[in-house]
């Protein structure tokens, strides 16, 4: 498509692609989103042009992206077990126990769970679904099977309900991992997240986590964080690296703190920040919203706005 | 590398689904998910979000698998509810991010122009910038890599290369020129290919 000179909108394709990077990283003035918004509402062909571009970058995106068909099938089991787990646990319990209890019915299958049958790809993988009920000289070992099953449901009912989970992985890159207990794991979608787990990312690799606020954190590459649950609130200990925020806004004393040697950054508002760590200095940026920079020697603190962005170096928070 | 899709297996897929084997959906997923994230990243541009919203598809179908007529195109339906879920992504991000609102509005206008019912080929789209992607120079690959991979704010690139920030947007958008002529020109032989 030539595009030459200025279009419609007075803007050069240059001028354009400028400020719709801008736009997309939230770091844009109310002038430009004017401009930006004049040339999009236009409808012409520079418009159509922007678009195409948007959506070249999207496929360039996914072009790079390494998650294979297994990976994403993981990400979805689990993710399909962890939302399960509560309500729907429950109703297969009761549902399984009323079929039981139905005994009258002959040849009828006692299946042992569906969501558990997901998670490892197979419709069942217990024994009792291969028992049927109606045959007097089978009956106690579907009863045994119902006792198992129900031991089963409660097990994953206490893990997945566990009060001291504090979040969970959402997505990891190869390379990523998760430290508990001194031991290491490999991070996997839909993991649960404790106190006091690491998650480390590697060179050229990422993970995204959320807490159970909806507080959404990606790990950049090169970063590792702590995960501190106290009293007071959920901690993430940012030693070197970056991770950047999405938060829906949670009451002061609920809001998740980023903590690094120079600074504790949170919000209290829905906002989106970045916090870059290095031994020497941190960075926040902030994309949406604002947050709450404090000194963690002194009891300065200050407010960073959307668009703004500021470096804290040693002790001077 | 990706499953072929069987029709007739998809059904016999679906029909198992239906009738309650929740492991037949493991198949469903595994032949439709390249697919519908190529899909999906046609209009959402981070992988993050991609990845989320096809996640939710897929569990919006199987819960709903008993709402679908076999013999009916799967992926159309697919398509559909993904669409839906594109749709209320937009209506949030608007919402939420200053300046965002334009973008968002020009990226869902063009979604519900869309015809989901034509035959989707985002996927072999994306194949072939997968291969022009491979051919750029290593500096310019990590530009591209830094931006919609690892998602850093133009701004921060510019810092670290000692540049402005113009600079780096107009050598990314020199980067995907290139990229775009190479793809369409893969797709071109491709289709000239086919009998």
């Amino acid at each position: 498509m030539a595009l030459n000179g200025k279009g419609k909108s007075g803007l050069t394709r240059e001028e354009a692609i400028c400020l719709v990077d801008a736009c997309r990283d939230g770091d844009i003035s109310d002038d430009d989103v004017a401009r930006l918004t004049s040339l999009l509402e236009s409808h012409d062909e520079r418009a159509m042009w922007v678009l195409d571009e948007l959506e070249l970058s999207g496929m360039i995106a996914q072009a790079l992206d390494s998650t294979d068909t297994n990976s994403f099938l993981r990400g979805f089991l689990e993710r399909l077990a962890a939302e399960k787990s509560t309500d729907d646990f429950a109703d297969i319990t009761e549902q399984r126990l009323a079929e039981k209890g139905d005994s009258a019915e002959p040849n009828k299958s006692v299946d042992s769970g569906d969501a558990v049958g997901m998670m490892f790809g197979s419709k069942s993988g217990t024994a009792i679904e291969m028992e049927r009920v109606g045959s007097p000289g089978k009956l106690r070992l579907v009863l045994f099977g119902i006792v198992i099953t129900v031991l089963a449901v409660v097990g994953v009912l206490l893990l997945t309900q566990s009060p001291s989970s504090i979040g969970r992985v959402v997505s990891a890159s190869p390379g990523v991992m998760v430290g508990r207990h001194g031991a290491e794991e490999k991070a996997i979608a839909g993991s649960i997240l404790l106190p006091g787990d690491t998650v480390q990312v590697p060179r050229e690799g990422r993970a995204v986590m959320s807490y159970e606020d909806g507080t959404r954190v990606k790990v950049l590459a090169q970063t590792e964080v702590t995960l501190v649950s106290t009293d007071t609130g959920n901690t993430l200990a940012l030693e070197s690296g970056q991770v950047t925020v999405e938060t829906p806004g949670m009451p002061d004393e609920d809001a998740v703190v980023v903590s690094t040697r120079h600074a504790a950054v949170k919000s209290t508002s829905a906002s989106e920040y970045s916090v870059t760590a290095t031994p020497t200095s941190t960075r926040v940026a902030v994309t949406v919203g604002e947050v709450t920079i404090s000194s963690p020697d002194t009891a300065e603190t200050r407010i960073l706005q959307a668009g703004q962005d500021t470096v804290i170096t040693g002790g001077n928070g | 590398m990706e499953l072929e899709i069987s029709v007739e297996n998809e059904n016999e897929y679906i029909r198992r689904t239906q009738e309650g084997d929740s492991a037949a959906f493991n198949q469903l997923v595994r032949l439709h998910q390249a697919r519908l994230r190529a899909f999906a990243a046609r209009s959402i541009l981070s992988n993050d979000i991609v990845y989320d919203i096809v996640q939710d598809t897929f569990l919006s179908a199987f819960e709903h698998i008993d709402r679908f007529e076999l013999d009916k195109d799967f992926g159309k339906w697919l398509r559909g509810i993904c669409r839906n879920r594109m749709l209320r992504y937009f209506r949030e991000q608007r919402k939420r991010q200053r300046g965002f609102t334009v973008i968002a509005e020009l990226l869902e206008a063009r979604l519900l122009r869309e015809d989901i019912t034509r035959r989707d080929d985002s996927l072999e789209r994306i194949e072939a910038l997968r291969a022009c992607l491979d051919k750029l120079k290593s500096a310019d690959r990590q530009l591209i890599t830094d931006r919609y991979y690892e998602e850093m704010s133009v701004k921060d690139m510019a810092a670290q290369l000692g540049k402005n920030a113009a600079a780096v947007s107009v050598k990314l958008m020199r980067i995907r020129a290139a990229l775009r002529k190479c793809y369409e020109k893969k797709m071109r032989d491709t289709k000239n290919r086919r009998p």
